[in-house]
């Protein structure tokens, strides 16, 4: 037989049946993921650690309530998610506000094709003008870009964590992809470029 | 512009998502320019899924799991102390009007309670009195039997507050 790691789920019913190395493993599966995603949305690392504890602490709280049979992950960042925007309102630093908004200008068809300054990157140099540029665009779309290729979320996942419909998740993929490359073009590798948010 | 209508942006991200779209895959074909555009769009989506996590704090979940399982340890210790405190309560508050109910007898035997409820019938009669009614009062009461009732009293009562603390909803969540 081949050693299978369990899934989520398994653990979680292990879990509640009184088994705390699976919980163990719950954490530190997740703990990288919960970090980073709350970092991304925060910006602060001691937030990030705090949410991270913290979404690990409300699921144990709320044991008896959660279903073994629906898949976990996206509840974890469903938690991880109310608690980030919950930090920043606090913080006032990070609006979550506009949410649902579009920018207005997000559907201009501007034709994307002036010499591009990262088109002779390298890829690790490219990545790193990508994470700087990630900084600059709004909550909402830096949740759904980490959501998507960092924990390689599906849309309909990805829609139940931001509790937003399927289309207007695709729509935030696009727009922020757009935008990510209008950055990268405008904005040479400086701290800090023109920002059209 | 070319006489064509070019791809939009919208477009771009359609087709490098869901592939083949039969007109932009033919307007591609023919146009460079969408091409170059695409091939952007291209690497920007190659590089997005490979962007690393931000580095984690080394001890971060070591850190957490000793955290989680501290406040599990406290939960479990809260709910073992529940029954105990519970019936402790109990007792106490059983001792409590025990010790009233003899007190009450030992007052009612000695003629105190009726002595004390005739000068408050007759407040003049404690000026006759006087200090001699006060004091006669005063040696009629039960020392003993108050100070048990008072006692076991205040134990049901610290018990009691112990027991509400203890039974509040877990405080799992927030810290
Ligand atoms: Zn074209």
């Amino acid at each position: 037989m081949l050693p299978m790691e369990p899934t989520d789920e398994t653990l979680l019913a292990q879990y509640k049946q009184g088994d705390p190395r699976a919980f163990r493993a719950l954490v530190e599966r997740y703990t990288a993921p919960l970090y980073n995603f709350a970092f991304r949305l925060l910006g602060d690392a001691m937030e990030a650690e705090n949410i991270t504890q913290e979404t690990f602490l409300r699921v144990v709280g709320a044991l008896d309530r959660i279903r073994t049979d629906l898949p976990f992950k996206p509840y974890l960042f469903r938690i991880a998610l109310n608690l980030c925007r919950d930090a920043g309102r606090k913080k006032r630093a990070v609006s979550f506000d506009d949410w649902r908004a579009d920018s207005p200008h997000a559907d201009e068809v501007m034709l994307d094709d002036a010499p591009a300054l990262w088109e002779q990157m390298a890829d690790e140099e490219l990545r790193a003008e990508l994470h700087a540029a990630m900084e600059r665009l709004p909550a909402r779309y830096r949740a759904a870009l980490t959501l998507r290729y960092v924990e390689g979320f599906s849309y309909a996942e990805i829609a139940q964590i931001l509790n937003l419909p399927l289309n207007t998740v695709r729509t935030h993929l696009r727009r922020a992809k757009q935008q990510l490359r209008t950055m990268l073009r405008t904005a040479p590798p400086a701290p800090r470029g023109p920002n059209d948010e | 512009m070319m006489s064509e209508k070019h791809l939009t942006n919208e477009q771009i991200e359609a087709y490098i998502e869901q592939g083949l779209d039969a007109w932009a895959h033919e307007h591609l074909a023919v146009c460079a320019r969408c091409r170059a555009r695409t091939a952007r769009a291209q690497r920007v989506e190659t590089a997005l899924q490979t962007l690393p996590r931000a580095e984690t704090p080394r001890d971060l979940a070591a850190r957490i799991c000793a955290v989680i399982e501290l406040r599990v340890a406290q939960e479990e210790a809260r709910r073992a102390r529940m029954p105990l405190i519970a019936v402790a309560t109990f007792f106490s508050a059983l001792l409590a009007v025990w010790f009233g109910l003899e007190m009450l007898f030992v007052l009612e035997d000695n003629g105190a309670l009726y002595f004390a409820s005739l000068l408050a019938s007759q407040p003049e009669l404690l000026s006759t009195y006087s200090f001699d009614a006060v004091f006669a009062l005063i040696e009629l009461l039960p020392i003993g039997e108050i100070a048990l009732t008072l006692f076991a009293l205040l134990t049901a009562l610290i018990l009691a507050q112990q027991l509400v603390e203890t039974a509040r909803p877990p405080a799992l969540a927030f810290k």
